[in-house]
């Protein structure tokens, strides 16, 4: 009777240790003090975009030739100027390179630029921040032009035989300089008579680029569209949707940046989901240059240019890198000796 | 002089009182801790936006049942976009409040329209969960101005704060008390 009993006490005990020891293993099993196993949310509270990366293949016409480092910490802005030379803004300087991306100088800036252009000349025009300064061909500033506004910020600089086109992305206002500074005209402020319905900048970026066909195109990221518009400030033409798939522009505010190719098909460049494509300059999506799986995703914004050969040239300022890409099918054209100051 | 007769007080008795002045002591220290200011020393948890990550797992290893976390809003930095990335899902069908086209699981994101073509998104702090799935959204596309906080009327402010410990991204740090949150300025 008594061995009985105590063979229980025993057994009971040894039941006790063991469950102990399961449910310690279990508990330990399934801590997690760092996190890594996730949030234990369901799919509703993920925030899911891989349905809208991937890209026809049939669209991706374009392929990445070359890519190289930019030697900035931060570079903002990309411009091409004579003999296809490449001028990269950052940081406090401008780093400059040959076509093919050897080093080839820097200039010091007094400040952080936020967009350059750079004439056949070699004249550099840099947006500081809310102002632009011009540079001549030996890097010695010769102007500092005056903040349009308090609240000026200035996201591109286009040079054309007219004058001098700036994006005050914080004015939300596209100005029309003379080559000295003198102001001309504001171009798309929003204006009821003239059926134009003003810029919306809703992040830091506005973009111009002379088209082909003597139209300034001009991104109007908060309403997902490009505008075309005369230098008188007519708008003549204005296309682009928001669309979670390639043929419109996603996200709040798209595009970011354009640039003209040399037959006069826009080069739009999105941020968020980061995309790169050409559009007919009627806005028909020709093709797409590369996507956000080649590209990634985030917020930056990635400047657009391109070099009188029509390579399309993107600025990542994730890696640092300047990204050289050619229609796919094409391969070592010969240089051109004229220059182009698209961006 | 009076002669006073002192009773002798039950052991039960005793203890019944001692649990009551134990009681109103404990109600009343607490909530002179909550209401007094902090010692200028003293620090707290709070998130710094620029590490956060958005991963969700503040809302889900908070020891409260409802998360501390929730998001706020920087309304100087805020688009006021008709499309936002926080407000929407990321293909929405149309741009209406519709509950397929919104993005937030709980609604606690409300939407109102402010004129052509700017809307003004507003959190509802009983609604939200600090799951972090409209931060995500914003930051991916937008400004960032929507972020996550730990909101200090309802932080108990462990000393071992089981979402920093969960934390992948190192974003929660201890801050001065008399500062409590970490929020966003436009630059």
């Amino acid at each position: 009777m008594m061995a009985r009993g105590a063979f229980s006490a025993r057994a009971a005990a040894g039941i006790v240790v063991f469950v102990a020891i399961v449910a310690a293993v279990i508990a330990i099993a399934l801590h997690d003090p760092t996190g890594e196993r996730g949030n234990r949310l369901g799919k509703d509270f993920a925030y899911e975009t891989k349905d809208l990366r991937p890209i026809a293949p049939a669209l991706l016409r374009y392929a990445e030739r070359a890519a190289f480092d930019t030697r900035l910490a931060a570079p903002r802005a990309l411009a091409v100027g004579a003999d296809d030379r490449l001028y990269v803004a950052g940081d406090r300087a401008i780093a400059m390179f040959t076509p093919h991306g050897t080093p080839a100088g820097s200039r010091a800036l007094d400040g952080e630029p936020t967009c350059l252009a750079v004439t056949s000349g070699g004249v550099s025009y840099v947006g500081m921040s809310n102002h632009v300064e011009v540079f001549d061909a030996a890097g010695t500033r010769t102007a500092a032009w005056a903040p349009h506004g308090e609240q000026s910020y200035v996201t591109a600089v286009v040079a054309i035989p007219e004058g001098i086109v700036v994006a005050d992305a914080g004015e939300r206002i596209v100005l029309l300089y003379g080559k000295d500074g003198t102001l001309v005209r504001p171009i798309g402020g929003r204006d009821p008579e003239r059926n134009v319905p003003g810029f919306v900048v809703p992040s830091p970026f506005l973009d111009a680029a002379m088209g082909k066909d003597g139209l300034l195109r001009v991104t109007n990221p908060g309403r997902h569209k490009v505008e075309a518009y005369s230098l008188e400030g007519d708008l003549c033409l204005a296309w682009g949707a928001a669309k979670a798939t390639v043929e419109g522009f996603c996200g709040c505010c798209n595009p970011v940046h354009i640039a003209v190719l040399p037959d006069g098909a826009i080069v739009t460049s999105e941020k968020g989901l980061v995309t790169v494509k050409v559009c007919e300059p009627d806005g028909a999506l020709r093709c797409v240059v590369a996507g956000p799986d080649r590209l990634g995703e985030n917020a930056l914004g990635y400047d657009v240019a391109v070099d009188s050969k029509g390579r399309i040239i993107v600025l990542d300022p994730v890696a640092k890198k300047v990204r050289v890409f050619e229609p796919a099918a094409r391969r070592g054209s010969p240089r051109s000796e004229t220059g182009s100051t698209n961006g | 002089m009076a002669d006073h007769e002192t009773k002798p007080i039950p052991r039960r008795g005793f203890m019944r009182a001692a649990a009551r002045a134990a009681c109103a002591l404990g109600i009343g220290g607490g909530a002179a801790y909550l209401i007094a200011p902090r010692a200028p020393g003293e620090r707290v948890w709070q998130i710094d936006p620029s590490k956060c990550i958005a991963c969700g797992n503040c809302a889900t290893y908070c020891v409260l049942r409802e998360s501390a976390v929730k998001c706020v809003h920087s309304f100087p930095m805020c688009g006021y976009c008709e499309l936002c990335t926080g407000f929407f899902n990321p293909a929405p069908n149309d741009l209406t409040t519709a509950a397929e086209n919104v993005l937030c699981p709980t609604g606690a994101i409300v939407r109102r329209f402010v004129e052509d073509p700017y809307f003004e998104y507003t959190i509802d702090k009983r609604l939200c969960i600090g799951c972090g799935k409209c931060v995500k959204g914003c930051t991916m596309f937008g400004n960032s101005s929507l972020y996550l906080q730990a909101m200090h009327d309802r932080c108990l402010n462990c000393n071992q704060c089981s979402i920093a410990a969960a934390c992948p991204s190192e974003a929660w740090v201890r801050v001065p008390a008399a500062a409590p949150y970490l929020w966003k300025k436009v630059t």
